[in-house]
């Protein structure tokens, strides 16, 4: 525990800004080549099972491989399927744009993504996720378009989890393979103007985030309402309330925050 | 010592036709501050930029070269895509000692080929800008546009195996 605090309190001490744009899916566009960046999430939920609050945190370090491709490693740590914050999962992900067309203020852009994770948990619930619940894969596709302040992005994707009873015969008690669908909208709210790299600037949020399931079929859509404060061109800090709409999914929790500080470094490798 | 100065600003004279000073670029695909300082950083740290001015909400930099150092703008150009977005339009400001301009044919300034396809027949000389039209300097649109006119090297923006690059004065 102490150790994956010390590394990523070193991996803080290098600078910055961040190329992310939505709090809970990825944007099309991808990371500046060569850069290198670093983020740190928590998500709070109270856990309906356990009747506690828990937490999980990840740490997450991104490369700008290419102008078309990023890759990413991260590590989750949680206490939503033990007593203490413990380490749960590991997982990798990579992106790669495949189309640019770029405009004055605008631009289209689509990406394919895969992901991988391997977590040590065995999760009771219908909700399939990489974040740290399941080990499993998922591929999938994003669209993003801007338009000045706006930015809109879908993306749609398929997950298959790894973990454990698969291939067993019976119906499954969880199911192992979901359908993804996002929709999510982004508003640069301040500055009205730019002046300087210093200002700060704020972005809101809102996202539309479903998933159904098809062996055990089960389905949720929630919306995630989250402001975003960007510092000096180079910090963002991130705060979401992610909450459901409807569904009838076995799930840890209905509605969670989330808490995120992103940095990015610039021309960080040849 | 005096005519020693002498011969050194003759040939120096003679080794430069023209010399680059600065250039404005306009970058595209982009709103926000942070994807403005990708571009910017990206630019600022090639060798040959002097300094940079940014107008964010332009989305313009404006690109002071060092004085002594070849200019290529192709990596002006590939700054601005490494980090993800595109070049929208660049305008170069150069220094012109006596340079025929002629529409169509190529010429050498100041250690680059470039082939003016626009105006008429005229000697440059002073401070004047153009703007590169080729591939990575405009827009997809534009560069359907000037396909056109702008003659068999366009396409390719090579001549005999030489890097042109196709401007309008």
């Amino acid at each position: 525990m102490k150790q994956i605090l010390i590394a990523a309190g070193l991996l803080f001490s290098i600078y910055l800004p961040a190329q992310e744009l939505y709090v809970f899916t990825e944007p099309a566009s991808n990371m500046p080549a060569k850069s290198i960046g670093v983020k740190q999430s928590g998500k709070w939920l109270n856990n309906a099972i356990s009747g506690r609050t828990e937490s999980r945190h990840t740490s997450e370090i991104m490369f700008g491989v290419n102008k078309n491709l990023m890759v990413h490693g991260a590590v989750t740590l949680s206490d939503m399927y033990s007593n203490n914050v413990r380490v749960e999962s590991y997982r990798t992900y990579a992106k790669y744009r495949f189309l640019t067309i770029d405009g004055m203020y605008s631009h289209f852009r689509l990406a394919a993504f895969a992901e991988a994770s391997k977590s040590r948990n065995r999760s009771p619930y219908d909700e399939l996720s990489l974040e740290g619940d399941q080990s499993g894969v998922q591929a999938g596709i994003i669209a993003t378009q801007l338009l000045h302040k706006l930015a809109i992005s879908t993306t749609l994707s398929m997950t298959e989890s790894l973990q454990e009873g698969r291939n067993a015969p019976g119906p499954k008690l969880v199911p192992y393979r979901a359908f993804n669908y996002s929709l999510s909208a982004g508003y640069l709210l301040f500055p009205k103007k730019y002046t300087s790299y210093e200002q700060t600037n704020l972005n809101l949020y809102i996202e539309l985030l479903g998933q159904r399931t098809y062996d055990k079929k089960r389905y949720f859509v929630d919306l995630a309402p989250a402001a975003q404060l960007i510092f000096n061109s180079q910090a963002k800090l991130n705060l979401g309330y992610r909450f459901q709409l409807g569904g009838d999914m076995m799930r840890m929790a209905d509605k969670s925050w989330m808490l995120s500080f992103e940095w990015l470094f610039l021309n960080a490798f040849k | 010592m005096k005519k020693i100065l002498f011969l050194l600003f003759i040939s120096f004279g003679l080794l430069a036709n023209a010399q680059f000073t600065k250039a404005n670029l306009r970058a595209s695909g982009l709103t926000c501050a942070m994807c403005s300082k990708a571009v910017y950083k990206s630019l600022s740290s090639i060798a040959f930029v002097e300094k940079i001015n940014v107008d964010i909400q332009k989305s313009t930099y404006e690109i002071v070269f060092k004085s002594g150092m070849g200019v290529d703008f192709d990596a002006l150009s590939r700054a601005v895509v490494d980090a993800g977005f595109s070049v929208a339009q660049l305008q170069v400001t150069s220094v012109f000692n006596g340079v025929k301009a002629k529409k169509g044919s190529q010429v050498e300034v100041d250690g680059k080929m470039i082939q003016f396809i626009n105006g008429n027949d005229q000697l440059l000389n002073g401070e004047k800008t153009f703007s590169i039209v080729d591939k990575n300097f405009v827009s997809a649109k534009e560069f359907k546009k000037y396909s056109a006119s702008a003659g068999k090297t366009y396409e390719s923006g090579f001549a005999e195996g030489k890097r042109v690059y196709h401007a309008i004065l």
